[in-house]
Order: C-alpha cells, then structure tokens, then sequence
C-alpha cells in the first residue's frame, strides 16, 4: 500500500510566474524588434550621405565643365536642382545653390561661390 | 509515484530576465549606432560645408582688388550661418591672402582658416624673351648669344656684332619669335608696391628673440622682426612670417634653412652654398655668391629711393653656377650719372623675370624675361652698351606654371602661388 504524504509540496511553476515571464518577454522583444526596424528601415543617415556627395559631384562638374545653368536633374531616385544666380560679395562671382530633394523632401542644400569665368574672360 | 522530496525546476523567470537583458543590450547597442552614425554624419557633413566655404573665401580673395588692402568681411551666401573675413597685403614683391571662414552648426560655431602667397598672369611684354626699353638704340648680339621668343627693341632693332673678334655664330636673330616695337620706359610698375617698399627701409623699433624663431611662424601671427645695425644669420631655421632688418648689412650663410621671410638692409650677402627661398630688399648691393640656389618664390629687389644720397652704384651681382628661381628687380627712382646694374655672372641661371632701369650684364643664361633700359657688357678688351655675348634668353623654357610677381601696374593677384602655414 502506498502511503501519500499531504504535507508535501510541489515546486512548480506556477501560473502567475508564467504570466509575468510571458509579459517581460512580449514587451522586450516589441521594443527590440522596433528599435531593430527602426535602425535597419530609417536610414536617413545613408540618404543624407548620398544626396551631400551627389551634390559634390554636380557642383565639381558643373564648376570643371563651367555648365552656369539652371537644371533640375533626376540622379538614383534623388531631384537635384542647381541654381546659378550672380553673388552679392563680388561682380565676378557666381552663387551656386544645389537642392537635393527626395520626392517633395529637400534633404541637403548645397552653397559654393564659383568665378563667373565668363566675365573673367571679358 | 513520487519520491520523498520531488523537486521541478521553476526558474522560467529567471531565464526570462537573461534574455530580456541579451536583448536589452543588443537594443542598446544598435540605438549607440545609429547615434554614432548621425555624428559620423554631421562631422562629415560640417567638413564638407567649411570645406566648400573655404573655397568660396579662395574665390573671394582671389577676386579681391589688391589695390584695396584691407580687412573685409562677407556673408557668404546670404543666410548669415556661413561667413568669411578676408585680408590682402603685401609679402614682398607677391600678395599675401589670408582667409578666416566661421560657420554656424546647432552644435557651435566652426572654423577653419587660411594663408597664401598670391601672383598674377604674365603681362604680354613678360611673355616676350627682351623688353629693352629705349627710343633709337640697338641690341647687337655676338658669339654663341641666342634669344628664344619674342623681343621688344627700340627702333634700332637688332644687328649682329663682333665682339671680342668672334661673329654671331646663329643663322637667326631670333629663334621661334618676332621684333617686337617697344615703348621709351619699361611698363609702369605698381606704386602701391613701390609706397611699400619705400617703408620697408623706415627704422623698427621692435625686436623678436631669436631663439623664439626656431619654430616657424605662421602667417596668421603677427610678424617677428629680427634687426640690429648688422645682421649674421648663421645656423639658423627661419620659416614664415619673419622680416630680418639690417641698418647696414645683412650676411646670409649656407648653413641655414630659411623659407618665406624677407631680408632687408643696405647691403645684403648670400654666401656661397645657401640653398632656401626668400625675398632680398637692398639700398645699395645684393651679392649672390657662388652656387647659391634661391628657389621660387625668390625676389631679389635693389632699390634706390630718389631722396637717397648713395654715389656708388647700385649693384645685383649673382654667382657663378647659382640659381635664382623668380625675380629681379633693380629700380632706381631718380636714374643718376651712375646707373644700377644686374651682372649675372657665367653659368649663373635666372629662371623668371629680370626687371631693371639700368643695365643688365648677362653672361648666365635666363630661361624668362629680361626687361631692361640697357644692356651692358664688359670684356677683358673693352666695355660695350647693348651687346649680348655667349648668352641664351630663351622665354620657351619658362615654366609654364610660372606664377607672375605684381610688381607691374596691371598685374592682378588672381592665381596661388603656394600654400603658407
């Protein structure tokens, strides 16, 4: 005959124990996951460096090939707009104003006073 | 069945917490990147924008009038976060630009500046091998004399001659070039420069201590003087913005390593063997010994003020075998019975502009311009006025990344010669 002590007790997990674990473990992973998302799928740092040096390359040809027009141009999915207009500092001087937009957001501006070569030459 | 004391690990808790601090760091860690890479960017980006301000404070000074001389400042592109503060004087016989740029960030203000030695084009007359100033005189060339490029004359044009019974020995008169009329003077030259000059021989009263000089000073300090009634410059490193003044004679050995300053005296020695490049200012003479190499930007200026009672003649003498990268300029303000004279000794090697209102003795070879009133040519025979012999002018070997002076009135200070600290 089997004798059952009743004053023996179990160690178990209990139902209030899983619950809390359960809670800890949803709200960290929810708040790891969007950290995560939010790292990886904002990349606005990568955008902004590419539309700076998109803009370095436009000023650097359009200052080599000494193209002084206005242009809006479409570069990897970004707008560039250049802009020359004459610059208030100097008489032979041009300002020259990149815009790099992407869709409606303008996401870096660019300034830079270049020579007027054209009125060097004169 | 159970045994006697039955135990279930229940430690899910526990577990729960480590991960939950596994994931709380990695959490931590990306939030840590994506800051770090939003400064990365930010540093990248303000680099690029002061980079590109500067270039545009170059471009402003650059355009700057050197007539002008002043202390100026600019709001770059009209939005009052970028702006730059520009000044233009003289460093001897070039323009010296400096340029502070400033720029506003939310995180302060950034700065960046700037110093260098500025030249002009060659006027059209410097591109030519001869300038000889004069109404109805001569040039006769003998012996193995070879001038390469255009030459200005005066009327008289240019013949062969004996000298020393040798014949021209050339089947041209000159070489890849035309004659060319010039005028009765040499070009104006530019009377701010000359005002300037004039100042340089006024007394200083302030003296630097030579061992503070051992480090090169910068030419956004202020400028360290070094002057006595005589000047020994032995063993030295002088670098940047220094001015030696001597009241009688400044004497430089080879043993030093000197760069940028500007010497001024009376009479000023380069002994034998110096190799450097600095700017030379003399009332009387500049002995340029033997095997000396001035490299560019070098000046050597004889100056002789119209209110100066000096009987001697001024005198430039350069060495046998040395080198003088840049210019020469003899200028007398009131011409006296004793014209100036540059005598630029044999296998001696001007690679720039010979400018004088008096004679130029040329024995060397000039790869440039020579833009004189009169040559002069002494033999062991006789003496000769506007004679070349065994002589090359060739204005074809001149480098053609050759940076002009402003000495004359209409050059502009628009090109970099070289980048000062």
């Amino acid at each position: 005959m089997v004798r059952i002590n009743i004053n023996t007790r179990l160690k178990a997990v209990s139902i209030i124990e899983t619950l809390v674990a359960m809670v800890i473990l949803t709200i960290t992973l929810g708040v790891g996951i969007m950290v995560f998302m939010n790292v990886i799928a904002n990349n606005s740092v990568i955008v902004k460096t590419r539309a700076k040096l998109i803009a370095e390359e436009i000023a650097h040809q359009s200052i080599e090939e000494e193209r002084w027009l206005n242009e809006t141009l479409d570069i990897q999915n970004f707008t560039v707009k250049k802009k020359f207009r004459p610059s208030n500092n100097a008489d032979n001087l041009l300002l020259l104003q990149i815009t790099v937009l992407k869709g409606q957001e303008e996401i870096v501006k660019h300034h830079q006073l270049v020579p007027n070569t054209q009125n060097r030459k004169k | 069945m159970f045994r006697k004391n039955p135990v279930l690990p229940a430690r899910i808790l526990v577990y729960v917490l480590a991960i939950s601090v596994v994931i709380a760091t990695i959490i931590g860690a990306l939030i840590s990147l994506k800051s770090i890479r939003q400064a990365q960017y930010e540093l990248f980006s303000q680099n690029i924008d002061l980079y590109n301000n500067t270039k545009s404070g170059v471009e402003l000074l650059l355009d700057a009038d050197t007539s002008a001389l002043r202390k100026t400042s600019h709001d770059l592109y009209e939005n009052e976060t970028d702006t730059v503060t520009i000044s233009k004087r003289f460093w001897g016989v070039y323009a010296l630009g400096t340029l502070d740029v400033h720029k506003n960030t939310i995180q302060g203000k950034i700065s960046n500046n700037k110093s260098m030695l500025l030249g002009g084009d060659l006027l059209e007359e410097q591109q030519a091998a001869i300038y000889l100033a004069g109404r109805n005189n001569e040039l006769n060339i003998g012996g193995t004399t070879k001038i390469i490029g255009d030459a200005y004359l005066p009327i008289g044009g240019i013949k062969t001659a004996m000298i020393n019974g040798v014949n021209y020995r050339g089947n041209r008169l000159i070489y890849d070039g035309k004659k060319k009329q010039s005028k009765r003077f040499l070009p104006p030259r530019n009377q701010l420069l000359i005002d300037t000059i004039k100042n340089y021989f006024k007394p200083i009263v302030s003296n630097s201590n030579v061992e503070s000089l051992s480090q090169p000073n910068s030419f956004l300090q202020p400028t360290k003087i070094i002057s006595g009634q005589d000047v020994y410059l032995n063993n030295l490193s002088l670098k940047g913005n220094i001015i030696v003044k001597a009241d009688s004679t400044v004497v430089i050995t080879a043993n030093n390593q000197i760069e940028d300053i500007i010497v001024i005296a009376t009479n000023i020695i380069v002994e034998s063997g110096f190799r450097g490049n600095l700017q030379l200012f003399a009332k009387r003479t500049i002995t340029i010994q033997s095997n000396v190499e001035l490299n560019y930007p070098s000046a050597i200026v004889l100056f002789k003020e119209d209110g100066m009672q000096i009987t001697k003649q001024p005198i430039i003498e350069i060495g046998e075998r040395s080198l003088v990268e840049g210019v020469i300029w003899l200028e007398e303000l009131k011409i006296n019975r004793t014209k100036g004279i540059v005598i630029i000794k044999e296998k001696a090697l001007i690679h720039g502009q010979v400018i004088c209102n008096g004679f130029v003795d040329v024995k060397g070879a000039i790869y440039g311009n020579v833009s004189c009133t009169g040559f002069f040519l002494k033999t062991a025979a006789s003496v000769y006025e506007n004679h070349l012999f065994n002589t090359v002018i060739d204005a074809t070997k001149l480098n053609p990344y050759f940076v002009n002076h402003i000495i004359f009135d209409k050059t502009s200070s628009n090109q970099i010669i070289k980048w000062l600290e």
